[in-house]
């Protein structure tokens, strides 16, 4: 499988009838492997016009980046029957994420000719009915499957009939079409399961002139120019990487020459160029786009070989550093090979390197870290340094499907994390290390503010997971608010900061015996003795209740070691196995006490 | 004219030689009217040069092709 895709990447895809030829090679190749499960997405397009070829575009953009979908294409402009037809081919196919493409011409129709044939009050009432169609076709695919739907806003037109007076009009062609996208876009904002493509703003970035290709349309209704096919494909490869949890989390930078110019250990602080010159301002600039990243949850490291101490002067004394030591959550500046302090970094954050994006302006060692580790993404840095801040600005690699306040806070998270361990290694008694920490644990039932994060947290926990059962929004919301299940939050914070939401516990109860069905925490907040002060808490509840057994459930995978003791050490025996999962069983007559140092807050 | 024909051949992806002036759409089962589009576009692209809709509608076999691409290349 590994060879379809490094033939895949090494190809040389220019038109989209490369494509062609290309998904026509991966075809027979994935008739005949297996492909992992994870790495598998049903993906369905309905299109109301003709949109050959993106079977093949999206197929090879997707093998490209080791996924490996199934994708249905809905017959053409059939996408109203496929998605009121309950029998259709589409719910048939039961995708993960439905793609509805439809375009301005398609709403307008007439309109988009003669947009004044309308009257103002009439495009008011067209912009309603337009929305609610859209809206209502939306909902029933989403009664119909249980993926995810995409769907694509409209293009605001560039000329009008009108002309200069377009804006003249109180409520003109172009305001409607601006008021149609306003609208799609409020309305599914908080909607997990519905996703807007502002095709409006890809539009733009590509050219409305060329996007659409005139002969090809008047030929075969084509409206989406051949040649850009391949790009608004990557636009949704954005949608498709989140939803394989395939999001990159962590930014991992070069030093000289990548956040400054020139070579600290040579030129020296004064020497190096950052600052408002025109060889330090892009430098400077692309700082401020790391800190902008930092400041939306992705997670800052350093891989520079360097020496220690002329680093830390220009970061303590440049006046026009922007990023500082405490934005960084691993620092790896040494004399070591930069693949070994991937690895490294990688360890002491407890993420996996693939999890990784890497920018250096060293094509040695961008080509070393790719020939090592292909897992890790490593950016192709132009040469000149003016094209850093727009090389960055176009990387789509962080973009998940939705942001929970831990997200927002990860960098900073992470950073504290290294703070925390700093000091670890500054005290030699583990108890003295615990309670100088003055860990909380609060413990909270799952609201309507936590059932997003600790769905996500379900989803994508695989370390000190008992089970990995995975559950969605909704299923977390049905546990909540049924009474014989209970869903538990945990929260952690310390000395060094708050390390937010990154523990969940699901219980179901029956009269007699309490069974832990899910139960994980973040891997950063291990070591703690959180996972005991959570344990104490439920044995606590559960022997009120008059329980008598609590029961624990284990599913080995091959990445929940961390979890595989837990119930051993805490007391529980195991009473059987049943379909790979262990059973363990723990007596509710003895207490378990809360440990020393750790504060438990129930709300 | 080779280019043009380079292009042909790497689109149906069939050996240059194969590449005729009598390379029919009637007949050529790979011709379909998406790769012809397609075929038009990367000609198009490469050459440098644009069809006119009614061109595109005319061509019939490769000689045509040859036939606009080289009234194109001489203005």
């Amino acid at each position: 499988m590994e060879d379809i895709q490094k033939t895949i990447s090494r190809a040389e895809v220019k038109g989209l009838m490369d494509y062609i030829k290309l998904a026509g090679v991966v075809d027979r190749e994935l008739a005949l492997a297996k492909t992992p499960a994870a790495n598998r997405i049903r993906i369905a397009v309905l299109s109301s016009f003709n949109l050959s070829g993106i079977r093949e575009v999206l197929l090879v953009e997707c093998v490209k980046e080791g996924i490996y979908p199934e994708i249905y294409v809905g017959e053409y402009n059939q996408y109203n029957q496929e998605i009121l037809d309950a029998n259709s081919g589409l719910y048939d196919f039961s995708p993960d994420l439905l793609i509805l493409v439809t375009d301005t011409r398609t709403v307008a129709g007439e309109s988009f000719f003669r947009p004044y044939s309308l009257s103002d009050v009439e495009r008011k009432e067209w912009v309603k009915t337009v929305t609610s169609d859209l809206v209502g076709l939306v909902r029933k695919a989403k009664e119909g499957m249980k993926g995810r739907v995409l769907i694509h806003n409209f293009e605001v037109p560039t000329q009008s009939t009108l002309g200069i007076l377009e804006n003249r009009q109180e409520y003109g062609y172009v305001k409607a079409i601006q008021d149609l996208n306003s609208a799609l876009a409020e309305i599914f904002r908080t909607d997990p399961r519905v996703f807007v493509l502002d095709y409006e703003l890809f539009a733009s970035k590509v050219g409305k002139d060329r996007i659409i290709d005139y002969k090809m349309y008047y030929l075969g209704d084509i409206r989406i120019n051949p040649q850009v096919m391949p790009q608004l494909c990557l636009e949704y490869m954005r949608y498709v990487r989140p939803l394989l949890s395939r999001s990159k989390k962590c930014l991992v930078l070069d030093l000289d020459n990548v956040l400054w110019g020139g070579v600290v250990g040579e030129d020296g602080v004064e020497g190096i160029s950052l600052g408002p010159t025109p060889e330090g301002r892009p430098f400077m600039e692309l700082q401020k786009l790391v800190l902008s990243l930092y400041e939306r949850g992705v997670i800052l490291a350093v891989n520079s070989a360097n020496n220690l101490e002329d680093v830390l002067e220009v970061f303590r004394k440049h006046p026009h550093m922007v990023l500082k030591e405490d934005n960084f959550a691993a620092m790896k500046i040494n004399w070591e090979n930069k693949v070994t302090n991937m690895r490294e970094i990688a360890e002491e954050l407890e993420l996996g390197v693939d999890s990784f994006v890497f920018l250096d302006d060293s094509e040695v060692n961008r080509d070393m870290m790719r020939s090592e580790l292909p897992e890790v993404l490593t950016v192709d840095l132009p040469r000149d340094p003016a094209l850093y801040p727009k090389t960055l600005m176009n990387l789509d690699a962080f973009d998940t499907l939705r942001l929970t306040n831990e997200d927002l806070r990860r960098g900073e998270m992470y950073a504290e994390q290294r703070k925390r361990q700093e000091y670890r290694k500054t005290v030699s008694d583990i108890g003295e290390y615990l309670r100088s920490l003055g860990t909380v644990v609060t413990i909270e039932k799952a609201n309507r503010f936590s059932i997003p994060r600790i769905a996500q947290l379900s989803q994508k926990t695989n370390q000190f997971n008992t089970t990995t059962r995975r559950y969605l929004e909704d299923d977390v919301s049905r546990m909540a608010a049924s009474d014989t299940y209970d869903v538990f939050s945990v929260t952690v914070n310390d000395k060094f900061g708050d390390s937010g939401l990154t523990g969940v516990a699901i219980v179901e109860k029956s009269p007699d015996r309490w069974r832990v069905d899910s139960f994980l925490l973040s891997c950063r907040v291990l070591g703690r003795k959180v996972e005991d002060t959570v344990l104490a808490h439920i044995v606590g509840l559960a022997k009120k209740e008059g329980a008598k057994v609590l029961v624990g459930e284990f599913i080995p995978t091959k990445k929940n070691v961390p979890a595989s003791g837990f119930y051993q050490s805490h007391g529980f025996s195991q009473v059987g196995k049943r379909d790979g999962v262990e059973v363990w069983e723990r007596s509710l007559e003895s207490a378990y006490e809360v440990p020393q140092y750790v504060k438990l807050v129930v709300r | 004219m080779d280019q043009a024909k380079e292009i042909v051949a790497r689109v149906f992806d069939i050996p240059l030689r194969d590449v005729t002036d009598d390379l029919s759409r009637e007949t050529f089962e790979k011709w379909t009217s998406l790769n012809h589009l397609l075929l038009v576009s990367e000609l198009e692209t490469e050459l440098g040069i644009e069809f006119t809709t009614e061109e595109v509608l005319r061509i019939r076999n490769f000689g045509d092709i040859e036939q606009i691409v080289l009234s194109k290349s001489r203005r």
